[in-house]
């Protein structure tokens, strides 16, 4: 190994998958060897066994759909809001001295905090878990993409003048698409910490969903249930990244080689 | 008549935290007549570029004013073409969409402005890149299609700053040689900003040189080379002893300016 040395793209994979099996190797060890009580702690098996009872006998499929809808239509309300406040906030310096203050506070209030504020104004119902994960989402949102489209090269714009460009055009038509790859890189990243929002919101006062089947599950103190739900959700993320990842260089051939 | 009046234009930087007012240009005066080629050379920092920048509408003048065609220049505009130093193609768009970009603000109609823009592609040599994204270019490659971008807005004058300072050197004589091309053909009111002598000499019809900071035109020296001009204009005796003159010159104000 040397600094920065490039790997090849098998070994990568190899690599990758490797940690995971050291990673279900040392929970079998613990386990199967008798290391961690099965009260505290399912080994691989129990939790292969438990999530097969989910899926087939009690209907957690239909748990995952909730799931990723709340978790997608909250952060598409979030987007909705987030991307025309970014925009003037990145292309207009006034609009950002007005808002960006105040974003920034909005920012630290943490979204599980105001999930007994939602219960009282929303009830239980979906409205409550969409406006969690868009007060989650939406702050850092309005932030990141404000800062992207602002931090365009000057002599971009300078050009885009000096070839008769207005002002309107140069927001739509050079800093809009000179921000647009790392706005749908924001997205990914956003989209990833909603996914935590949504157990949150789910564990208190849900009658559905995966963050649900967790908190019922340790009633019935099934650790192999709560483990197989986690690991749900960790491949829910890892596929959307990816998808997320494939469509953005699909989308944007022209960023990065 | 003048194409280009430049009356009396200085630009003095605001001071920053207490440190003095810095004057980057002392009142400058120059007229450009029509598809006049003018080289302006002076030594790094001298305000040769400020200039540039305040006929253009980048930069406003702290004094004078600047008139084309007669009338007063404020902001930048797209009957004034300029190429920069740094690559400033459009990452997003290929070369020929980069090359129509102007022609979109004009409300040219899509056919139009992509057969311009092909034409353009032509005419700098890249007919077979149209479809490249700026980052497939090289750096010369990116330069001509910044030229043919501004140039396909069929401006009434054309700013150069510095446009071939980061290529090579064989590659920059190639681009010398194309740009005297096109103006041959186009014939087209250019203003060129650079430090270096020799291409001053061997694109312009007439050298501004410019003293150290503050600027100030400090010689104007017309260029009496026939056209049009190969390369090997370079090696003649009128053009060593032009370039001997111009080495002087600037010589005497780096000096200055270190001193």
């Amino acid at each position: 190994m040397r600094p920065l040395q490039p790997v090849s793209a098998s070994a990568r994979i190899g690599y990758g998958l490797a940690f995971f099996a050291l990673f279900v190797a040392l929970w079998s060890v613990a386990t199967f060897g008798g290391y961690v009580q099965r009260l505290f702690l399912a080994d691989p098996l129990t939790m292969v066994g438990e999530g097969y009872n989910l899926m087939v006998r009690y209907g957690f499929g239909f748990d995952i759909m909730m799931t990723i809808w709340r978790v997608v239509g909250g952060f598409i309300l979030a987007v909705l809001v987030a991307l025309p406040i970014g925009i003037l906030m990145g292309a207009y310096k006034p609009i950002e001295a007005f808002l960006e203050p105040f974003v920034s506070f909005a920012r630290y209030l943490p979204a599980s905090a105001f999930i007994p504020l939602l219960i009282l104004w929303a009830g239980i119902g979906e409205t409550q878990k969409l406006l969690v994960i868009f007060i989650g989402s939406v702050f850092q949102l309005i932030l990141m993409i404000a800062v992207s489209v602002g931090s365009i090269r000057r002599d971009l714009v300078d050009a885009a003048y000096t070839l008769g460009a207005t002002d309107s055009s140069v927001v739509r038509r050079v800093m809009l698409p000179n921000a647009a790859p790392e706005i749908a890189e924001i997205f990914r990243l956003v989209l990833g910490w909603a996914w935590t929002y949504v157990i949150v919101a789910e564990l208190i006062g849900s009658s559905s969903g995966i963050g649900h089947m967790i908190t019922d599950s340790q009633a019935l103190l099934n650790t192999g249930q709560i483990i197989f739900g986690i690991i749900v959700i960790g491949l829910i993320g890892l596929v959307s990244d990816f998808l997320f990842k494939a469509v953005n260089q699909r989308l944007f051939p022209w960023a990065r080689a | 008549m003048s194409k280009l009046v430049i009356e009396n234009v200085g630009k003095v930087f605001p001071a920053q935290r207490g440190a003095e007012p810095t004057r980057a240009l002392m009142p400058t005066s120059l007229n450009v007549a029509d598809n006049d080629f003018i080289t302006i050379l002076g030594p790094s920092g001298c305000g040769k570029s400020t200039l540039l920048r305040i006929i253009g509408g980048l930069e406003t003048a702290s004094e004078g004013r600047v008139l084309l065609d007669g009338s007063a220049v404020s902001g930048p505009g797209a009957d004034r073409g300029f190429v920069f130093q740094s690559y400033t193609l459009f990452p997003w768009l290929t070369v020929q969409q980069n090359i129509a970009f102007g022609l979109r603000e004009k409300g040219v109609s899509e056919a139009e402005r992509l057969k311009v823009a092909r034409d353009w592609a032509v005419r700098v040599g890249l007919g077979q890149f149209v479809d490249h994204f700026p980052k497939q270019l090289s750096g010369g490659m990116q330069q001509r299609t910044a030229i043919a971008r501004a140039l396909a807005n069929d401006p009434k004058i054309l700013l150069l700053d510095e446009p071939f300072g980061a290529l090579d050197n064989q590659t920059r004589a190639l681009m010398q040689e194309m740009l005297l091309g096109i103006w041959e053909r186009e014939q087209k009111t250019v203003l060129f900003v650079t430090h270096d002598i020799e291409e001053a000499i061997f694109v312009g019809s007439r050298v501004v040189v410019m003293s150290k900071r503050p600027g100030r035109i400090k010689a104007d020296i017309p260029v009496d080379l026939p056209h049009p001009r190969p390369y090997t204009i370079k090696t003649t005796p009128e053009f060593v002893a032009l370039k001997e003159r111009l080495v002087e010159e600037i010589r005497a104000e780096v000096i200055a300016a270190d001193h």
